[in-house]
């Protein structure tokens, strides 16, 4: 009984030492008749509670949160892969049924075209007018894993680099990564703007990590480092582009005024517009008998291409590309 | 209040990272990485197994949370069940039950000045070589009580024992620690153990 007593005397004075709600002696005074058995107990008790409150190294630390992370990371990746629809190969069949019904019809309809003499249009015309839409394009959604993969593995590198286990095969995955998301850049649908600013984010967070890693890459793998710095610069260039509005040769001046001149029988030799015109349209005025004014409208200047930015110029647009 | 008792945030941050919240599972992560380091601490007594064991606790649970239901133990017993079991297949492993290993010099303590340290560090190593004498039983009790800061009941969900049994291995441990730590002392100094 007064061992049991003892045991539950015991976890109770614990857990007020552990909130820090009372002292071994206080403990005590709240139950004299056990602390001859007590003290000593508690006393254990705290040298223990005291010896255990070793925290980790924060290198350690550090260094194995940063792994957590990767691999945190990599899950993620690798669920956003399996969660990719992967379409079975028989639903390929219909697709293929219809493309080559599509190029047969195509052959018809040129050879009827042909045929009949009245044909304006080159056979070629027609078929190319189809195959582009049988040519396999990437889709947003491959270059969103590109993303992430990318992501995942130059957080591998970082991680890497820092505990100095960065290999070249790493700099290697990268750098083909890197490669294929640029080229993947080139595809024709468009890309949605919040991409655009998440690709750009990467390219210049992996210029900076790569520039604070090349000390710490094997020998054999600077030169790669090299590269992918720049490859990673090319790819900004390129969003860059994106970003930008094309320099179309659409001239967009519009008279915005629509000068009047009054007819009278005696030409004047000058006729003033009653508005002014904006500077992009200058109207010009021949005076004749029937006074018809001739409005030439001049050509804005077109739009000059900005150049392609450098450095850190490029990450502050493209960071603010998206809201 | 034990740091180990299940809170209504707790509850919701854990529902968050069973359906992959990153950021939810991050933040478990930091609650209870110093804890599993020290739970590790007092189980291996050695501070490399208990670093490459608090990473692959960590690695375990990730792989588990999805199947965390909270019918059956808390949150923190759960994971503890996971350290336990991941110490057991260390041991298996590689027969480490019982090496000894200085501590890392580098490993910090929580105390200022340098004396202060060195006498931490001190009393942390007696401590640490008396639990390692411990039967396991014990010991378990031990490293969930005083590294993992688990209440009592916490413990028992986690060793799958009654909060009364709990308390008694509790006792008879501080009282073998005692023993132990009183033993190696020089004589005149036992009141301090």
């Amino acid at each position: 009984m007064t061992k049991r007593r003892l045991e539950e005397t015991l976890e109770v004075c614990l857990a007020a030492l552990v909130r820090g709600q009372s002292t071994v002696e206080e403990c005590l005074g709240l139950y004299p008749e056990l602390a001859p058995e007590l003290e000593p107990l508690l006393h254990t008790a705290h040298r223990l509670q005291k010896g255990y409150a070793a925290d980790p190294s924060p290198l350690y630390a550090q260094a194995a949160r940063q792994r957590f992370l990767a691999t945190l990371a990599r899950r993620r990746q690798r669920r956003l892969l399996a969660a990719r629809p992967i379409r079975p190969s028989w639903r390929w069949v219909p697709a293929a049924l219809g493309s080559v019904a599509l190029v047969a019809f195509a052959a018809w309809a040129s050879v009827v075209a042909l045929g009949g003499g009245g044909g304006s249009q080159n056979p070629s015309m027609i078929v190319g007018k189809i195959t582009p839409t049988s040519t396999p394009v990437p889709v947003v959604s491959d270059i969103r894993g590109q993303v992430e993969r990318l992501k995942a593995n130059l957080e591998e590198v970082r991680t890497g680099a820092e505990s100095g286990t960065v290999g070249s095969v790493a700099i290697q995955q990268l750098k083909e990564d890197t490669a294929a998301l640029v080229a993947s850049l080139d595809q024709p649908q468009p890309l949605e703007p919040e991409d655009v600013s998440q690709i750009g984010q990467l390219f210049a967070d992996q210029q900076e990590v790569l520039k604070e890693v090349k000390e710490s890459v094997p020998a054999e793998s600077a030169k790669d480092v090299d590269e992918l710095i720049e490859i990673a610069g090319a790819g900004l260039a390129k969003l860059e582009e994106l970003l930008s509005p094309s320099p179309t040769a659409t001239p967009s001046a519009t008279p915005t005024a629509t000068p009047s001149a009054t007819p009278s029988a005696t030409p004047t030799p000058t006729a003033t517009p009653e508005e002014s015109p904006t500077s992009t349209a200058t109207p010009t005025v021949t005076p004749s008998a029937t006074v018809t004014p001739e409005v030439t409208p001049i050509q804005a200047p077109q739009p000059t291409p900005s150049p392609p930015p450098e450095g850190d110029e490029e990450r502050v647009s493209l960071a603010t590309a998206a809201p | 209040m034990y740091p180990g008792l299940e809170t209504q945030g707790e509850r919701l941050l854990v529902d968050a990272a069973r359906v992959g919240d990153e950021g939810a599972i991050a933040e478990l992560y930091n609650r209870y990485f110093p804890r599993v380091y020290r739970y590790m601490l007092v189980r291996t007594g050695n501070v490399g197994d208990a670093e490459d064991l608090t990473e692959e606790v960590f690695i375990r649970v990730l792989d588990a949370l999805d199947r965390f239901e909270w019918r059956q133990v808390p949150f923190s017993a759960w994971l503890f069940r996971i350290a336990h079991n991941a110490v057991v297949s260390h041991q298996r492993r590689d027969g480490a039950r019982g090496r000894l290993s200085p501590l890392s010099p580098s490993l910090p303590v929580d105390t200022q000045g340098p004396e202060e340290a060195v006498e931490a560090r001190l009393a942390l190593d007696e401590v640490m070589e008396a639990t390692r004498n411990l039967p396991d039983a014990q010991r378990r009790v031990i490293a969930l009580r005083f590294g993992a800061g688990l209440s009592v009941a916490e413990t028992a969900r986690a060793l799958g024992k009654s909060g009364g049994n709990v308390k008694v291995i509790q006792h008879k441990a501080i009282v073998k620690l005692r023993e132990l730590l009183v033993e190696k002392r020089p004589e005149g100094d036992e009141e301090k153990a």
